[in-house]
């Protein structure tokens, strides 16, 4: 029995300290990892209004009937306003949707989420029902859409409390999206403004 | 001395490897034969004899590996050809670093599944898997078996499977950059 149990705690030991170097290697690879993904913002479009503009006002109504107040220089929102341009006939949107949902759960209660889309009635209400929308209210208009000169889709726009735009862009990933809420952690227009800021930084010291 | 429980182990462990290995190898020739001449250390026209060979070595030695348990004198032959082979690749494989040839499918277990290039990680990987051959090579202090090597032997694969797993996942992941 003793040898038995030596045994057992000699390839024991051997495992354990094989284990330790990989989960060393693995921690390491995880960091690269991370370095490898530095933070990429959302690709800014040039034309509409710009970062640190106050966002047109509109006051819209959802095709569920709900009134959506957006922009304008009244504080009229305790919280963050996400409006987020999407078709119901564009692919990356729909792949969009399922993170747009997640990080309104995340931020439940600070952050209210718009969309905008143009166009057809019933596909848009086929595509609420299809992607299980109802949660967010969904407006048609096209002023809203010329308002911001959204070219391409999906783009997103994130508007703060005070009705000023925090960032904007182009969303083709979740990346994307959750660098417009970095941009208003940071108070930084855009990742790009953040790392000319560094740069700056580094040229001065 | 050596304990018999972990002599088993080792050639149960290295036994499964050289014989999925081989499994892999001879299912598709075409691409272990493309593997090879990417080394470069063997002449062209004998890789359509040497390929097949290779992979038919693995798989015997593989097998007689796994039989130590019952052939124990041949299970410690094939043990140490089992690590003199990880050892030659290793080898191979160092020698193709040097000469900077290193941007070839490595031809190891699972090769062309990911992309190529040849690690110094794998020198590494190559010599601890010959280290589980060692007591291929001491004295067995012969005992009775009991339940607890059971334990040992069972566990002891299933963490060497994964650890294998593990470090193959290390070895494919992305480097540090160098900054220009």
């Amino acid at each position: 029995m003793t040898q038995a149990i030596v045994a057992a705690l000699i390839v024991l030991w051997a495992l354990v300290i094989v284990l330790c170097i990989v989960v060393v290697a693995l921690l390491r690879q995880v960091g690269m990892l991370h370095e490898r993904l530095g933070p990429v913002g959302a690709l800014v479009m040039p034309g509409g209004p710009s970062v640190g503009d106050v966002a047109p006002s509109f006051d819209l109504e959802a095709i569920d009937g709900r009134n959506v107040l957006m922009g304008g220089a009244r504080a009229q929102a305790a919280r963050l306003t996400l409006l987020f341009f999407l078709s119901p006939n564009c692919p990356v949107c729909k792949s969009l949707l399922p993170i747009i949902k997640s990080v309104a759960r995340e931020q439940a209660g600070a952050l209210q989420v718009v969309l905008a889309s143009d166009g057809d009635m019933p596909a848009q209400i086929a595509m609420v029902r299809r992607e299980k929308l109802e949660a967010f209210p969904l407006v048609l208009s096209t002023p809203l859409g010329l308002a911001y000169q959204v070219s391409k889709l999906p783009h997103a726009v994130l508007i703060d409390a005070q009705g000023k735009i925090v960032a904007k862009g182009l969303i083709n990933n979740r990346e994307h999206l959750e660098s417009l809420f970095e941009a208003h952690r940071l108070g930084v227009g855009s990742l790009q403004a953040l790392a000319a800021a560094k740069t700056l930084e580094l040229a001065t010291n | 001395m050596i304990d018999p429980a972990i002599l088993w182990l080792g050639s149960l462990a290295l036994g499964a490897l050289f014989v999925g290995s081989a499994a892999h190898k001879l299912r598709d020739l075409a691409s272990f034969r493309a593997a090879m001449a990417g080394y470069r250390l063997l002449p062209g026209p004998l890789l359509p004899v040497a390929a097949p060979a290779l992979a038919l070595a693995e798989a015997v030695i593989g097998a007689a590996t796994l039989a130590t348990f019952f052939a124990p004198d041949t299970g410690r032959i094939a043990l140490i050809a089992a690590a003199a082979m990880l050892l030659g690749y290793a080898l191979a494989i160092a020698i193709n670093m040097a000469r900077g040839n290193s941007a070839i499918d490595c031809g190891c277990f699972g090769f062309g599944a990911r992309g190529p290039g040849l690690r110094g990680a794998m020198i590494a990987r190559n010599i601890a898997l010959a280290a589980l051959a060692l007591p291929a090579v001491m004295p067995l202090a012969p005992r009775q078996l009991l339940w607890l090597d059971f334990v040992t032997l069972l566990a002891g694969l299933a963490v060497l499977a994964l650890l294998h797993a593990a470090i193959d996942l290390a070895l494919n992941l992305p480097r540090k950059e160098h900054q220009a």
